[in-house]
């Protein structure tokens, strides 16, 4: 018998060999029989199983089993396995393998404490009102904070695993009745068919299931919010859950949700209205601006009001480099400046800011090689990438931005009308699971334009937007507008 | 790497497409001689000469230097048997292109306004360049390249002053489309409004805050060509007779007692009606607006509502004399119907237009022309009777 155990115990150590942080533990059970426990200690609680051991090793006890009043089925639900595969794959996510000396193996489960990070507010997506939760590394933990919002059977989450190393659990997130079935359908098997060596973070799996890979608009959403995902999920869309990614993924995605901020729902309608157009009129600029601004002044100045246009001109009057050269210029530096902000440790990153805000700003202008106009519009279109809420939509836009110039500078306005054409010809042929990606504007559909160009209040907001399911649209019943008459 | 290959072609042809095709006609701001006004005159010899005032823009943002000697402005000028021609050899003396896409101020001087300018008009409105809202005026007494090289220190070039003066005046300025719908209109004669040049007297201090411009008149065109000029009076009515009128000024006795009232009017409005009668044209003008008192130097109690209606009458009455003087000016002296009966007759009249349309000239100085005119004072101001009077003074 000993012998079964050795093997068992020799085979299990070659295929854990180097593993160091795989603890073998050799103990006596007090019937002086052998035990062995093998454990990963930085995954597991210690105190628990300590306790665990102690009522594990008294004799006479049937330590293996599915016995219901068994002190360490109580403690740590303990299973009986037979595979070594099985067995190893358990250690390594933060089980307690038990190795008795009749040949039997079993794996505690209920010891599992994987290292996390306390649940915080999510630095990219802050708000000013509504819930400061954000989702962390913990798939379980994630889970939960949708579930805790979401108590009822109908919210299904499917759990998978993909990645030959990594085994990187993901879960299907859905309000069954609610999401299409067509496209929970489809974000089964478009995640069925991945086929990598490891996940690392959700971005992985977002260019695996969008639709079109080569354009610069996202066409999955993107959050670290629980409300928000919480919201999505009411709207009929489909969350991916991925473990060790914060981020989830919302399917499907319209162009219209890059002006939709989480925080439009929880403040009054009046301002989500408003700073949706707010939003609106800054995506335009942070796509538009610096080419108008190139195309008009170098090929259209009759269109600039006479004063405007002697400011520009005497602000230009030094200047040795072309309107477009000097675009290009001030828009890479503003680049770089963002991305070193980003880069940089926080301490530095402010000293970062002062700098360029320095060099970029009053220095070029005093040493004449920039136009002060031209940091002012930089400036604009900086501050208007900003305003989208959805950071993967601002990343298209930034990019965007640079043959926008070129065809400015270039074509003036013409290139300009001709990119903007091209654009909305790429853009109406996007699709996001099914979902037209100008939709509710184009496919037109009036109910869903209640929360494009206006937020309307919830009251009034009773139908779910098109890609829910069609047999159960309508989430708000009417006649609830507020009046001071209603009983 | 199918895919790049795929992109690969179409985005080489694109972006030679646009390095070979685009930027040809680019031109940075600061390669441009902004031309804010011209002023074209005619030489000795017949030949057009045109002086553009150019403003220079880095003086324009604060790198004025102290001693104020200066200017924020450039002039220059050239001559030409073609105003194309007259471009061209200005283009020859400038460091920078021209592009008068913002001009705002043509002036034409009264040479070449009694000369005739019939041969300009066909330049400005073929190039696409000239703006149709250019304000027309002509120099009154003087030429054009006096006007240009003359100084304004209030506004940033010296034309914008002439401008902004247009927009002030009271009536809607005449711009080079109106010019041109006038000349080629039926039954219409074209009017510009005219600039006078102020020259400083001998002496007075140089840059003084004195006004070296100054706007009223209306030039009246027979055939586009400049024939004379209504004075003040008469340019009110004309602008209010063609509804240009934005406001004005008249001033009524106050009646009874002594002193006068200033009225602003507004609102003003003008219909003509035409008829035809065996063979006999006449046409009635029907003129309506709404006064305010500004000022009062008699001793009414503008409360009274009869002393206000005595006033509506007299203002009516001196409007419809300043009217009846207006049309017999231009009907006996000038001839030219700038006043744009024909066009109300060929608009109304169709067939008595047709008839008469030729002869014309003669027919519109032997028109019978009727003025009836209703003004209502709409405000009296803050106070019924001047304040500063003791109540026996006022006439109540």
């Amino acid at each position: 018998m000993t012998g079964m155990q050795e093997a068992n115990r020799l085979s299990l150590e070659k295929e854990l060999a180097n593993c160091s942080d795989v603890l073998f533990r050799r103990l006596h059970s007090a019937g002086d029989s052998l035990v062995w426990v093998v454990y990963s200690p930085g995954m597991i609680d210690k105190e628990l199983l300590e306790k665990c051991l102690l009522l594990l090793l008294p004799a006479g006890r049937e330590p293996i089993g599915e016995d219901e009043d068994s002190p360490v089925q109580a403690a740590g639900r303990m299973a009986e396995v037979r595979s070594q595969d099985e067995l190893v794959s358990g250690i390594l996510s933060g089980k307690v393998a038990v190795l008795l000396e009749d040949g039997r193996q079993a794996l505690i489960s209920g010891l599992v404490k994987l290292p996390a990070r306390n649940i915080q507010e999510p630095e990219a997506e802050p708000i000013v009102r509504g819930p400061r939760e954000g989702f962390i590394e913990q798939l379980d933990t994630n889970m939960s904070l949708i579930r805790k919002r979401l108590p009822t059977s109908r919210l299904k989450m499917e759990t998978l695993a993909i990645g030959l190393y990594t085994k990187t659990k993901l879960a299907i997130v859905y309000i069954e009745g609610v999401a299409a079935e067509g496209v929970v359908q489809e974000v089964r098997s478009r995640l069925a068919d991945i086929d990598i060596d490891g996940i690392v973070d959700s971005g992985y799996i977002e260019e695996f299931i969008e639709d079109v890979p080569f354009t610069p608009f996202p066409q999955v959403q993107h959050t670290e919010r629980p409300d928000f995902v919480t919201a999505a999920l009411l709207d009929g869309n489909v969350a991916i859950m991925t473990d060790g990614s914060p981020g989830v993924l919302i399917v499907p995605m319209t162009l219209w949700s890059a002006v939709q901020s989480g925080e439009d729902y929880y403040d009054r309608f009046f301002h989500g209205t408003f700073v949706r157009w707010i939003r609106l009129l800054f995506m335009a600029l942070a796509l538009f601006l610096p080419a108008t601004y190139v195309a008009i002044s170098t090929y259209h100045p009759e269109m600039i009001p006479t004063n405007l246009l002697v400011s520009l001109a005497g602000a230009r009057e030094a200047i040795p480099f072309p309107a477009l050269v000097e675009a290009l210029l001030m828009e890479l530096t503003f680049e770089a400046l963002r991305e070193a902000g980003i880069r940089l440790p926080k301490q530095v990153g402010s000293a970062v800011s002062i700098v360029g805000a320095l060099v970029i700003g009053q220095a070029a202008v005093d040493a004449g090689i920039v136009s002060a106009p031209m940091v002012i519009v930089v400036s604009i279109t900086g501050i208007a990438s900003f305003t989208i809420p959805r950071f993967n939509m601002a990343l298209g836009i930034r990019v965007l931005r640079f043959p926008m110039i070129l065809l400015g500078g270039t074509l003036g306005l013409f290139g300009i009308s001709i990119g903007f054409l091209g654009l909305l010809i790429h853009l109406s042929s996007l699709r996001s699971f099914g979902t037209a990606y100008l939709a509710p504007v184009s496919p037109l559909s009036l109910s869903g334009l209640k929360d494009v160009f206006i937020r309307a209040p919830h009251w009034a907001k009773s139908k779910r937007p098109a890609p829910s399911n069609r047999r159960n649209r309508i989430r708000v019943p009417g006649g609830q507008k507020p009046s001071p008459n209603r009983s | 790497m199918f895919m790049l290959r795929r992109c690969l072609l179409p985005v080489m042809l694109g972006i030679a497409a646009l390095l070979s095709a685009g930027c040809w006609d680019r031109s940075e701001i600061n390669d441009l001689a902004l031309v804010m006004a011209t002023g074209l005159d005619m030489e000795e010899d017949g030949a057009y000469r045109a002086t553009a005032q150019f403003v220079i823009p880095v003086r324009q943002i604060g790198a004025t230097s102290a001693n104020g000697s200066n200017h924020n402005f450039m002039t220059e000028s050239a001559t030409g048997r073609t105003l194309k021609e007259t471009t061209q050899n200005m283009q020859y003396k400038l460091s920078r292109t021209l592009f008068v896409s913002h001009r705002r101020l043509l002036v034409i001087g009264e040479n070449l306004a009694r000369h005739g300018i019939r041969d300009l008009l066909d330049y400005f409105s073929r190039s696409p360049t000239t703006r149709l809202r250019t304000y027309v005026l002509v120099v009154k007494g003087g030429k054009g390249e006096d006007l240009m090289k003359a100084e304004y220190p209030l506004e940033f070039v010296p034309s914008e002053a002439i401008r902004e003066m247009e927009n002030l005046g009271g009536t809607v300025p005449i711009t080079l489309l109106d010019v041109i719908n006038a000349a080629s209109a039926e039954g219409m004669s074209p009017v510009m409004y005219s600039v006078e040049l102020l020259r400083p007297k001998q002496g007075s201090r140089n840059g003084g805050n004195t006004s070296k411009f100054r706007t009223a008149q209306i030039a009246v065109f027979d055939n586009l060509k400049l024939i004379g000029y209504l004075d003040e009076r008469q340019s009110q009515a004309y602008s209010w007779l063609t509804g240009r009128l934005k406001s004005g000024l008249l001033a009524v006795p106050s009646v009874p007692g002594p002193g006068r009232i200033a009225l602003s009017l507004l609102h003003t409005n003008s219909r003509i009606d035409s008829f035809v009668r065996d063979g006999e044209i006449s046409f009635h003008v029907h003129l309506t607006g709404k006064g305010t008192v500004e000022e009062n130097t008699g001793r009414l109690d503008l409360t009274n509502p009869v002393h206000v209606n005595k006033i509506e009458e007299l203002a009516a009455e001196s409007i419809k004399d300043n009217m009846l003087d207006l049309v017999k000016e231009v009907q006996e002296k000038y001839g030219s119907d700038i006043l744009g009966f024909g066009n109300i007759l060929h608009r109304q009249h169709n067939k008595a237009w047709q008839a008469c349309k030729d002869n014309w000239k003669q027919l519109f100085k032997e028109a019978d022309v009727r003025v009836d005119v209703d003004l209502v004072i709409e405000k009296i101001g803050m106070t019924g009777p001047p304040l500063q009077l003791k109540e026996k003074e006022i006439i109540k």
